[in-house]
């Protein structure tokens, strides 16, 4: 199967929507519910969008606030270079992201795209095998390229961004 | 997990309620972005947990507003929940 995959189904063929919206600096907020191997029902989450960001990215307090038991992942065989140094994020398997479509004709119909990942980064609290304190706070999640790569056009409104594939 | 699975799994969340808390936590996490600075002056160096587009509680650690939250037997889930910093910031990652 795909790292990722966009998982729709709609009797007519159509062009894909999201709707990200826009904060003073331009950055797209996007919400969404996330579901992976360690809870079954979907919890909320607040992503930002982010091309710097290879991966899709949970930071460390979001690892919190979903209960994610990160002693029992894997670690990624590749370190992510940041802003701040080289971390190595814990690999969260199995995961579903449920993030709002529009489509149809003047993209009047709502449905829910389902993004299934093979799995997403973890920004530990610490990592037991680094020295370096890898936790990064009060920030919320990255939405990376391994998602956004689905999308071909990107435009900007006045407070909006839209993604279409 | 097959593309089947991933289905049958999905389907059985979508339901109505399950929109209709969506919406409501969107709303939630847009009314906290769109009204950041007034937060600001209010929760400045705290973490918010927002429920109708009101502040229900308040705490300096995502650990604690997390440990409020459950004491008041309710779910993590049901709150949209968000750090005010003390001033704009710039992101780099």
């Amino acid at each position: 199967m795909e790292n990722v995959l966009l998982i729709f189904f709609s009797k007519e063929l159509c062009i894909l929507q999201i709707i990200a919206n826009l904060d003073p600096n331009r950055h797209g907020h996007l919400f969404a519910y996330i579901m992976c191997s360690q809870f079954n029902t979907p919890k909320p989450i607040h992503l930002i969008i982010d091309t710097g960001s290879s991966n899709t990215t949970l930071l460390s307090d979001d690892v919190t606030r979903l209960s994610i038991n990160c002693t029992i992942l894997q670690s990624s065989p590749i370190p992510s270079l940041t802003a701040s140094g080289t971390i190595i994020p814990f690999l969260l398997p199995g995961v579903q992201l449920l993030i709002e479509v529009r489509y149809g004709w003047f993209n009047q119909k709502r449905n829910f795209g389902v993004f299934h990942l093979a799995s997403i980064h973890c920004m530990p609290p610490t990592h037991p095998q680094l020295m370096t304190q890898q936790r990064i706070l009060h920030a919320c999640s990255l939405l990376g390229m391994d998602v956004l790569r689905l999308f071909k056009k990107w435009q900007f409104t006045e407070n909006k961004l839209i993604l279409k594939t | 997990m097959t593309l089947v699975e991933i289905k049958k799994k999905t389907d059985s969340i979508l339901d109505k309620n399950f929109q209709m808390k969506y919406r409501r936590l969107q709303e939630d996490f847009l009314w906290i972005l769109t009204n950041k600075e007034k937060l600001r002056t209010e929760y400045s160096n705290k973490y918010i947990a927002v429920e109708n587009k009101e502040v229900k509680c308040t705490d300096d650690t995502i650990d604690g507003i997390i440990a409020k939250i459950k004491r008041s037997k309710r779910q993590v889930e049901d709150f949209a929940i968000e750090y005010i910093g003390e001033c704009p910031a710039n992101l780099l990652f």
